[in-house]
């Protein structure tokens, strides 16, 4: 493989995503940073978890994406009801229409290729622990039989951070099994005239899928091969290392607000998403740059607040900022 | 796969990216560092200024300070900045997205590591780093805040340099020699004083400039003793040189000043006139010869009409014949000797001397140096000699033209002759001082030479028992008589005692007296007008001290006790005295004198200043000592003992 080679499938991938993009742009207003993110963490193979308030079209996104892939998607509306077996499915009593009858493992919605978690922290944890073999392990078990999701397998979860009453956050385990932890922001004001004037009128926007599933499952590799020099490498380490409150690279807010730092599974997505990054920018290694916009996604749900950090409202954002300042000032 | 270069000139950019950024880290450490060293430095050479530093440690300090920013900009410069550094300063400044570092990063790859992303991404660096990239745009030269801080404070330092405080800078303490030596010469206070006296009386009697120094010197040296200030050694140094001084000094003047005198005396002979000036000259009596040669003068004066005959034969006897002599013998000495000195010198200066050799040199120098001396003293005694010969010759010939010339002239030359005397008495005071120079140095050898204390200790015996104290026993005894001798007396004493009296004035006396260890012994009683003169000899051996004195004073009475080992009766003092002969006995402690002693007894004692009398006593002795008829162990005791009773400044006269 000579130099070309990389420079070419870095263009046929930015061609493709491009082609995502145009698609979830005709749904989708704004949003550009959101969409990479679930873009990066579909390609990483990781899920995503995002937060925001309702209305922000969190699950109009996930539609769309699932759309434009030309996947499977299902959408699980997380209920304090809800139980393991809703999600996963269940062997069930099943007529066979001659008068025999069977018993047969009935699918659940999890069974897809883009599962879209909605409201994942109003479901209890025995519900939500249901979700954490399928994500990790990418199969699910019942009575005693393993059934492999098919790949790719992605999901989305989303959560509202407003409405705690009635919640179950997400354990620490489970969270750190989501790749991202992306936040919806409020649209502006030019965005929010695009979306009025798409939602508010008779005009249907039938979405194309353009990704097929190899070809996706081929830019997973691809974005794999991105090499990263010792030194970003180093960086993204020095990043989850300063989320600790024992190390020496932690900066004070660190010290103070931080019970626990992110994980090691936390240096990976960050590493991995810097190479997506770069491939996306139509750059062949990761920089330092695609690492510190990545730790911020990857880092902030994987960092565990002290009491005192709860209680004074620190963001873990604000930590991570503080974290990233001290290692661009070393550099 | 070959790996290329790590740096290839497509990557000389980081290179050159790398040399500013150590040169921009060095000079910021300069200067940073120098802010803080240029302050020091300032407090530094405030403290210099002002004189709180001494100057060795101030140098030392303002070097340090002053180098300390060159080591520290050094380390910086030789301070590891990497390449990777460099690359990521134009990365960041152009945009690049570490593309350079990850390119320099990526070629340290071994091979097996390579792939072809890694190698693509090499690539795209290069091609990067083809762009024009500009390290002085990426690093700018960026001064650092301490700049202007630094810039002023190198001012200042320049300032302090430049003015100069007017502050009194503490001086290296002088070096004072201590004023008691570990072994200092001790010489006892009433030898000292007695020197003191001689030194006064012979400034009293100097009248030359060389005698007046001499005398000053010897001066001095007696204050150096009496402060204890000397030791041994130095103090026979400083005699020693005192003594080679005024040798010098004398050597042959005298003669020279005689030969110029002898010398116009021969013509004058002939004529009655001016014959006692001739034998004047001739005996070398400057004194008497100017005394004459003024008389002379006056008469010529006086004798307005002289006939031209008796013009003529003064004129004669005036004339002096002979001329003095260079002495070209010393001279040529000068000058030879001068010769082997400078070259002497110039050896000295081609090779490095000997220690021998500089003994030599310096011995040389200093007989060079009293060569060169008594030469110019001859020189000036010649010329001396020559304005007398040329102001009598000058008067002999006004002599036959005007009388008041001739008679000025004469006085021109009496007042040459009065200056001659003036050095010869000089000369004299010299002679005299040499003698005393020669007694302090047998006093410094007895009383500090080996044994020293002992001796000092018989000295001190031997000055309180004629001072009329003893060591054992003591008996003081005052009495002040008035008028008619009434007095009052205490004495107390064992054994036998000595007695001394001294009185004053109108019947007003002071004795005192003390018990001696030994029978018999010679006491002094005041005589009428209180100075103290040998008494008759004898005591009881149980009463010392004494008694009312005679008729005038008190102290001890004379004759009162007696001494029963001698042989006669005591003397009787109600005046009825008779004569016994007392037959001598051989002691075997050779002859005795008794001229002055009977010539002084027949001038009497009473009514003679007491100086007039002990002088020629002293006289007398010092020739006794001076022909070695006193062993030379007992010398020591005349001269102490006629300095014990001298004439003191305040009661004698």
């Amino acid at each position: 493989m000579t130099a070309e080679i990389p420079r070419e499938a870095i263009e046929k991938f930015q061609s493709d995503l491009a082609a995502v993009r145009a698609e979830l742009a005709r749904v989708i207003v704004g949003q550009g940073e959101i969409v990479d993110g679930v873009l990066t963490c579909l390609l990483a193979g990781g899920h995503c978890l995002l937060e925001g308030v309702p209305g922000l079209g969190k699950t109009l996104l996930v539609r769309t994406l699932g759309q434009a892939l030309d996947l499977s998607f299902s959408r699980i509306q997380f209920t304090p009801d809800l139980i393991p077996v809703d999600i996963l499915g269940a062997q069930i009593l099943v007529d066979d229409g001659k008068g025999g009858k069977s018993i047969e493992f009935q699918r659940g919605p999890i069974f897809a290729n883009i599962v879209l978690a909605d409201e994942i922290n109003r479901a209890t944890p025995k519900t939500q622990s249901a979700l954490l073999e399928a994500m990790q392990e990418q199969s699910v078990t019942i009575a005693r039989t393993s059934h492999t999701l098919a790949a790719p397998f992605f999901v989305l979860a989303t959560q509202n951070p407003l409405e705690m009453e009635g919640t179950y956050p997400l354990p620490e385990a489970q969270l750190d099994r989501f790749f991202y932890k992306l936040q919806v922001g409020f649209p502006d004001r030019e965005a929010m005239h695009a979306i009025l004037d798409r939602t508010t009128g008779n005009e249907v926007v039938a979405v194309k899928a353009v990704l097929q599933r190899a070809r996706i499952l081929a830019l997973r590799e691809l974005v794999r091969q991105v090499p990263v020099a010792r030194s970003v490498q180093d960086l993204a380490i020095r990043a989850v290392m300063g989320t600790h409150p024992d190390s020496a690279e932690a900066t004070p807010k660190v010290k103070r607000f931080v019970r626990f730092g992110a994980s090691p599974r936390g240096a990976q997505a960050v590493l991995l998403g810097a190479k997506i990054r770069a491939v996306m920018q139509g750059r062949i290694a990761a920089s330092g740059d695609d690492v510190r916009a990545c730790a911020l996604p990857a880092l902030r749900h994987r960092m565990i607040l002290n009491f005192e950090g709860e209680a004074e409202g620190v963001r873990a954002d604000d930590v991570l900022d503080e974290v990233l300042g001290s290692l661009k000032s070393k550099d | 796969m070959t790996a290329p270069p790590t740096h290839t000139p497509d990557l000389l950019v980081a290179r050159a990216a790398q040399r500013r950024l150590r040169a921009q880290r060095a000079a910021t450490a300069v200067i940073t560092s120098g802010l803080y060293a240029l302050t020091a430095l300032c407090a530094a050479m405030l403290l210099v200024k002002l004189g709180a530093i001494p100057d060795r440690p101030a140098r030392v300090l303002l070097g340090l300070l002053a180098l300390s920013p060159l080591m520290l900009g050094g380390a910086a410069w030789t301070r590891r900045t990497t390449l990777l550094d460099a690359a990521a300063r134009l990365d960041a400044h152009y945009g690049l997205h570490d593309r350079l570092a990850i390119a320099i990063q990526f070629r340290a790859l071994p091979d097996d590591a390579r792939t072809p992303w890694t190698d693509a991404a090499i690539a795209d660096g290069e091609a990067r780093a083809r762009e024009g990239l500009d390290p002085a745009a990426a690093l700018p030269w960026r001064w650092p805040w301490e700049s202007r801080g630094a810039l002023a404070m190198l001012a200042l330092f320049a300032g302090l340099s430049a003015v100069e405080f007017p502050v009194a800078r503490t001086l290296p303490a002088l070096v004072i020699p201590p004023t008691v030596r570990r072994d200092p010469l001790v010489l006892d206070d009433d030898d000292l004083a007695a020197f003191r006296d001689m030194a006064r009386a012979l400034e009293r009697d100097a009248r030359s400039p060389d005698a007046r120094r001499a005398v000053g010197e010897f001066q001095r040296f007696l204050d150096d003793i009496s402060a204890q200030r000397l030791d041994r050694e130095d103090a026979f140094r400083r005699l020693a040189a005192l003594q080679r001084s005024m040798e010098a000094s004398q050597r042959d003047e005298r003669s020279l000043n005689e030969r110029a005198m002898r010398s116009v005396s021969e013509a004058m002979q002939r004529d009655d006139a001016t014959r006692a000036l001739s034998d004047a000259l001739r005996q070398g009596d400057a004194a008497r010869a100017a005394q004459e040669l003024r008389a002379l003068a006056e008469q010529a004066r006086q004798q307005r009409q002289m006939d031209q005959a008796r013009r003529e034969q003064l004129a004669r006897a005036l004339q002096p014949r002979a001329q003095t002599a260079q002495d070209e013998s010393l001279r040529r000495q000068v000058e030879q000797a001068r010769r082997e000195i400078e070259q002497m010198l110039q050896r000295q200066r081609e090779r490095q001397p000997s220690r021998a050799e500089q003994d030599l040199l310096r011995r040389r120098q200093q007989a060079q140096a009293q060569r060169e001396q008594e030469l110019q003293r001859r020189d000036e005694s010649r010329r001396r000699a020559e304005h007398l010969q040329r102001e009598l010759s000058q008067a002999a010939q006004d002599m036959l033209r005007d009388l008041q010339q001739a008679a000025q002239g004469m006085d021109r030359a009496a007042e040459d002759l009065s200056r001659m005397n003036d050095e010869r008495q000089g000369q004299m005071s010299m002679q005299e001082l040499r003698q005393r120079l020669e007694e302090l140095r047998e006093q410094m050898r007895q009383q500090n030479g080996q044994n020293g204390q002992q001796q000092r200790n018989r000295l001190q015996r031997f000055s309180q028992n004629a001072n009329g104290r003893g060591q054992q026993g003591q008996g003081q005894g005052q009495g002040q008589g008035q008028g008619q001798g009434q007095g009052q007396g205490q004495g107390q004493g064992q054994g036998q005692g000595q007695g001394q009296g001294q009185g004053q004035g109108q019947g007003q006396g002071q004795g005192q007296g003390q018990g001696g260890g030994r029978p018999g012994g010679l006491a002094l009683v005041p005589g009428a007008g209180g100075i103290p003169i040998p008494a008759a000899q004898g005591a009881t051996p149980t009463q010392g001290g004494q008694q009312p004195g005679g008729s005038a004073a008190g102290g001890g009475g004379a004759g009162s006790e007696h001494d029963e080992n001698l042989r006669g009766s005591a003397a009787d003092l109600t005046g009825r005295t008779r004569a016994i002969a007392v037959a001598g006995q051989q002691t075997g402690n050779g002859p005795s004198r008794s001229q002055v002693i009977r010539s002084a007894a027949a001038d009497g004692f009473a009514n003679r200043p007491y100086r007039q009398v002990y002088s020629p006593y002293w006289d007398r002795a010092r020739e006794v000592l001076h022909q070695g008829e006193v062993p030379p162990g007992y010398r020591s005791y005349v001269r102490r003992y006629f300095q014990l009773i001298r004439p003191r400044e305040e009661t004698a006269n």
